[in-house]
């Protein structure tokens, strides 16, 4: 972590465990780095996806792009988390783990979390917005925070 | 459209379970009670072990089908065969035995579940990988579960949560609604000693105040986690006049998942998220046993959680799409006046978390009219495994004439 990074702590505690990278997924966690929420899509028949995937559900073709997303989308579902089942969590109940549908990509489905809401705060349906956080150890993912 | 040619061709003819405890209490190791359930079933048979010919498990046993021959002395074995995943095999192992006794693979196939929560690691706290493959959380997350543990969803009931949040927001579902179907099995258990939650009932009050583990779920919308192991005998039912008990008919059994669903559910098609994802496997189901919803006397239906089985019931026809919660929530589903009486031991709730096992073991007591809490003159017994865990199966057990 640098210095700056301190001044504002990630969202779970420090022994949250972090992606690691694989064939498939590296040019998507490399994304991450630069900040930049790469979706998986189908150059033969333009599908989206996301999880990613070694082969297009849609086509079967195993040839593919990674296309940036804007980060808009809105809540499709959620849950507020009051049970702790990992160290790292212990000290962040309650906290929610949100469902974003993004209004790009095909509508594809991203799990992750609303760094400014409350338990209360979340419904679903609500307009999100991309956000950034530097978990340490050369990696930055992904969070939302509510849409002005 | 052909009827399906093992319609009532193959029964389940013997049943053994071993004392159930809550995760950590067994006082014998996993592939004891293993062996001591088999054992069990096989006896209650009226079989001998060297009749055993065949092996049906599911793929997260660790009571390995080759150590469990080894132990027990069967005869030359001729099928053996997993059924991928968890709790969505309960029925699907029921399934494949009955395929291989029905097509003359084998004679005598036994179907077990052995699981000791308190001896490997708890389903309830945050693993790497699944089944026979999970392993503590280490420092780094790989593969899918890359893009949900660093998110702090990491058990089942935070992930099975987002369903039950999203049938709320779409069909006004309500937890009190979760609640009914808790309060049901824990009423179930209050008559059968066996189970974990024996002597501990629970009001819908109680459902309320519990706390909440992950929003919508409260703590009793959640399976228990435990220690034990049960199995059952499957054969021709040509064999199975001869045995100890009137057989019970597989009148029809269906696996498998609906189209687009599958090991990412984050990319399943969206009116999933919303179901069990049972709707094909019900179709072939009922079409295979000959018999539909109305014929249904009792359930034993997995929980995993509440909200799921609430969608099973959808999906199985019980009621319309999204009326799940009106549907389980007028009494239908508690003993005795209920009309459709669910998970009459207990279940996974009430009774002990045999991975959904135990539950094909209660439907098997129902038709043979063995139950704590038993339907009179029971003919039909829907038994369905995992919901929302693809893929999936169900069983349907029907009396013989």
């Amino acid at each position: 972590m640098t210095a700056a990074d301190q001044t504002r702590p990630s969202y779970f505690a420090a022994d949250m465990p972090i992606p690691q990278p694989d064939r498939l997924t590296e040019p998507f966690w490399s994304g991450c780095r630069e900040r930049r929420l790469l979706i998986q899509h189908c150059t033969v028949c333009g599908t989206y996806r996301h999880l990613p995937s070694d082969v297009c559900s849609n086509c079967q073709s195993t040839e593919y792009d990674w296309v940036e997303s804007r980060g808009d989308g809105t809540v499709f579902t959620y849950t507020i988390v009051w049970h702790s089942v990992h160290s790292s969590t212990n000290q962040k109940i309650p906290y929610n783990v949100v469902v974003v549908q993004l209004d790009d990509c095909g509508g594809v489905l991203v799990m992750s979390n609303l760094v400014d809401c409350g338990p209360d705060d979340v419904r679903v349906g609500l307009p999100v917005e991309l956000t950034w956080d530097d978990v340490g150890d050369d990696m930055v993912l992904y969070r939302f925070q509510r849409r002005s | 459209m052909e009827t399906w040619p093992l319609r009532d061709r193959t029964s389940i003819v013997g049943v053994g379970e071993t004392e159930y405890h809550k995760a950590g209490r067994a006082t014998r190791s996993e592939f004891d009670l293993a062996c001591e359930a088999v054992r069990r079933a096989v006896e209650d048979a009226g079989l001998a072990l060297s009749d055993v010919d065949g092996l049906s498990v599911y793929s997260g046993e660790r009571s390995a089908p080759g150590s469990v021959a080894q132990a027990l002395g069967f005869g030359d074995l001729r099928f053996v065969n997993l059924y991928p995943g968890g709790g969505n095999s309960a029925c699907g192992v029921v399934h494949n035995a009955a395929l291989a006794v029905g097509s003359g693979t084998a004679d005598v196939v036994v179907v077990y579940r052995s699981i000791c929560q308190g001896q490997s690691l708890r389903f309830g706290r945050a693993r790497e990988g699944t089944g026979l493959g999970a392993k503590a959380l280490g420092r780094t997350i790989g593969g899918g579960q890359a893009f949900s543990h660093p998110f702090g969803l990491m058990s089942p009931a935070q992930s099975y949560a987002l369903e039950a949040r999203r049938h709320m927001y779409e069909f006004g579902t309500t937890s009190e609604q979760f609640g009914a179907i808790a309060v049901a099995c824990y009423a179930h258990a209050q008559r059968n000693p066996r189970a974990v939650m024996y002597g501990r009932p629970l009001t819908l009050e109680e459902h309320q105040q519990s706390r909440v583990i992950a929003d919508p779920y409260h703590l009793y919308d959640c399976c228990q986690e435990s220690d034990g192991a049960c199995a059952v005998v499957v054969t021709t039912t040509d064999r199975a006049e001869d045995l100890r008990h009137p057989p019970v008919l597989i009148a029809g059994a269906a696996q498998g998942l609906a189209a687009g669903d599958g090991g990412d559910r984050m990319r399943r098609p969206l009116d999933l998220w919303t179901s069990a994802g049972l709707v094909p496997v019900a179709k072939d189901l009922y079409r295979r046993a000959g018999v539909g919803p109305d014929d249904i006397d009792v359930v034993q239906l997995y929980e995993n959680f509440t909200g799921q089985v609430l969608m099973a019931f959808e999906d199985f026809g019980f009621c319309a799409r999204g009326e799940g919660g009106p549907f389980v929530s007028d009494g239908k589903l508690h003993w005795p006046d209920g009309a459709l009486p669910l998970n009459t031991s207990g279940g996974n709730l009430a009774e002990a978390y045999i991975h959904g096992f135990n539950l094909v073991v209660e439907g098997v007591r129902q038709i043979r009219g063995h139950s704590t809490a038993q339907v009179r003159d029971a003919e039909h017994c829907l038994v369905v495994a995992g919901p929302s865990a693809p893929p999936s199966s169900a069983l349907i057990l029907r009396r013989s004439r």
